[in-house]
Parts: structure tokens; sequence; C-alpha cells
């Protein structure tokens, strides 16, 4: 799991309204501008929140319109929320936090980078659905299937990688 | 969106109840049914509000004047809550507390019982709003499983997580109107699910507990889930 205070460290540092005129090239008028994930006709629908640094905008959908740095990043490069973490400690020079979760050394193998979380997301789904789990394993797995993030790691290591491999191989993705 | 933390939101009102030695769920109940214009009897409206933790914000707290709907993430921490406002200015707003590392979906009646539920029925009755998942426990009886995804739409999110509770088949109620209609149509076609689309006797379940006829076609009408 990506640690939360490694997330709010980055929101501490980094001017998100200066941030997204980098990345995104954002003209602001005031605190609001156009809103560089969906089409809009004001031209004004996201704005900048000075007190908390995060962004709203109020033509995305509910719930993916609250914005801090990490998820713009994400959200704009298309990357998962670790991914986004990293490049901004990197390229922002931010001092990482020593409050790293056990998955973060897990999460640095470029082997299954190659694997997006949509796919591995959807094969997990589809296994739960094959296993004849009882409630409360049910309950317990779908817990962890939400914490984690948009890290497939952890999702793969539940499956175990022979069944993720067949699995991703019966559904048509080729694996090197 | 409001920056205002929903679970000290609900503790500071639990304290005024408290001081004033209130109760909390014969008041809130009683402005509830006067807010829906229900004539549904309290006893049978307070498991539900119960059950659903809602509960009248007075005045006296800032922002109060409003009917409060806890919205549970999936560790059942209170992340959320919807708020809606009454006289003189009627309106809903989301309030949340410091953000979320993590997304998961937006559910109003998602609390253990009911997710225990789902995952041992394997289905699961979608209404549009809070009041609508009020309604339908009341006339149900607070057994079936009931949720609202806040709008008329299982987004791809909301799909995934009842795909995660095993449920294969889902029965929506949605308002009878034109936009509830279409999304019931739309939605019959593309949710991985087997889907029942059930018709509303009146406007909104809600709007069902205001008349005998419409709230006795109701409890018909949910009778055979």
């Amino acid at each position: 799991m990506i640690s939360q205070l490694r997330r709010q460290n980055i929101s501490d540092h980094i001017d998100l309204k200066e941030l997204a005129s980098e990345i995104a090239g954002i003209k602001w008028k005031g605190n609001v501008c156009d809103c560089p994930f969906h089409d809009s006709v004001s031209k004004t629908s996201m704005k900048y929140y000075h007190n908390d640094n995060h962004l709203h905008c109020f033509g995305c959908p509910s719930h993916q319109n609250h914005f801090d740095a990490v998820w713009f990043v994400a959200k704009f490069n298309n990357w998962n929320i670790s991914r986004a973490i990293k490049w901004l400690e990197v390229t922002y020079n931010i001092k990482r936090l020593k409050e790293v979760s056990q998955n973060d050394e897990v999460d640095d193998e470029e082997e299954a980078e190659y694997l997006t979380f949509a796919v591995v997301s959807d094969i997990f789904i589809k296994w739960m659905n094959e296993q004849n789990f009882d409630t409360d394993k049910r309950l317990r797995l779908r817990k962890i299937y939400w914490d984690a993030n948009n890290d497939m790691l952890v999702l793969a290591n539940i499956i175990g990688k022979t069944t993720l491999f067949k699995m991703l191989e019966e559904s048509g993705y080729e694996i090197n | 969106m409001k920056s205002i933390n929903p679970f000290n939101l609900f503790e500071r009102t639990k304290a005024l109840y408290e001081a004033e030695c209130i109760d909390w769920l014969d008041s809130s109940t009683k402005r509830f049914i006067e807010f829906r214009n229900w004539i549904v009897e309290p006893d049978r409206v307070k498991p539900a509000l119960e059950k659903a933790m809602v509960r009248w914000i007075p005045k006296q707290i800032v922002p109060g004047g409003a009917f409060f709907f806890p919205i549970y993430d999936h560790h059942n921490f209170l992340s959320l809550a919807q708020l809606r406002y009454l006289d003189p200015d009627p309106h809903k707003c989301l309030v949340h507390g410091s953000l979320p590392d993590h997304l998961s979906p937006w559910w109003f009646g998602n609390d253990q019982e009911t997710l225990i539920r789902i995952a041992e029925l394997r289905k699961v009755l979608i209404v549009e709003g809070p009041s609508d998942v009020l309604a339908c426990r009341i006339a149900l009886g607070n057994s079936y499983p009931v949720l609202s995804p806040l709008g008329k739409e299982l987004k791809e999110i909301h799909q995934k997580d009842l795909l995660l509770l095993g449920v294969k088949k889902v029965q929506l109620l949605l308002d009878f109107d034109k936009a509830g209609q279409t999304s019931a149509n739309i939605q019959k076609e593309s949710l991985p699910f087997r889907v029942q689309r059930m018709i509303c006797p009146s406007h909104d379940p809600s709007d069902c507990l205001i008349v005998e006829s419409a709230m006795k076609k109701l409890s018909k009408l949910l009778s055979v889930l």
C-alpha cells in the first residue's frame, strides 16, 4: 500500500497550481482554469483551493473530481498512484519519508511493469468469482482489493503467479 | 464538496443530543417523517434510520439544519457524508475529511450487515438516493440488502465492488421519470449481472410512502424479492 504520509509530504512540498501549469500547460484565470480531463464549455470548471492545496473539477465524474498532486499526476499521465509518487519525489527532489510500507520494495520489481493494474484487477475479480469463498473471506479480499490502490502486485500475490499467468493467457494476454 | 470531517460532525451532534438529553433517534425520526411527508408510523421508520445512522443535525451545530447521511468506505470508516439542508435554502452537499489514499466506491447503505447479506444472497436492490434506501428498507422490513450509488448509474467502480461481493443479480428500482427509466434501460443491457428492472409505483420509492395506495403497491412489488 502507498503510504499516506508520503502522499501528504508531497502535497506539503508542491504547489499544485504551479505543478498543473508545469505538467499540463494550464493557464489560470485567478484560481480557476480549464479542466484537462474533460471537455468543458465554460473553460473554468476546475478550481484551485489554496487552504489545502487541492483542485476540484465541477464537471468531472464525482469519484474523480478531487485532485491532490499525486492524483493529478497519476491521472494526467495515466499512471498508477505508486508511480506518480515516485516521479514526484524524484522530479521535485522531495525527501522520501522513512515510513515506507513493505510492499513498496516489491513494487520496484520492474519485471511486472508491463502488466497494468487494470488487467490484473480484472483477472482478480474474475478469479474471485470462480472461487467458492465463504462470506468472511470474500469481504476480507474485497477490503484488500480496494486497499491495493493500484498496486497490482498485492493482487497478483493473492492469486498466485501460476494461476495469474494461466488466467492471463486464457484471456488472450501474451506472457513473456 | 466541503472539507468538514464527517466523523467529527457526527460526534459533535451526538454530544449535543446527549447534553440536551434528547433521544437522537426519536427527534430525527420525527423530522424525517415531516420532511418526506411520510404516512408511516415512527416505529417503522426508526429501525431504518438507526441502521443507516441517519440523523438530524440541529441548527446549533455548524454546519447544521440538515440531515446527515453517512457514507462509509470499505473499512466501514466514515470518510464522507451527504448533508441535506432544508429551509431556507434546500440543497444537498457532500462533506469529506482527509483525502483517502485509496479509491473505493461511494455507497449509501453499505453497513456491514448489508454487505454480509449481499455476499450471502448474491443479489442486491439498487435505488437512487438515501431516502429511497430508507423507504425500501421500511417496506421490506430491513432484511433485504438495498444500496444507493448516490445517482442513477452503477459506475464501473460500483460494478467492481458488487462483483467482488459475488453479486449475480441486480434489481434496479430507479425513479419513475425519463432520466431514471432511460438509465435503467441502458443498464439492463450493459451491466455484468442479471438485471431485473422494477417500475416504481410512484415517482420514487420514497414518494411511495406518502400515499397509502402507493405504499401498498411498493410493498407488493418488493415482496417478490
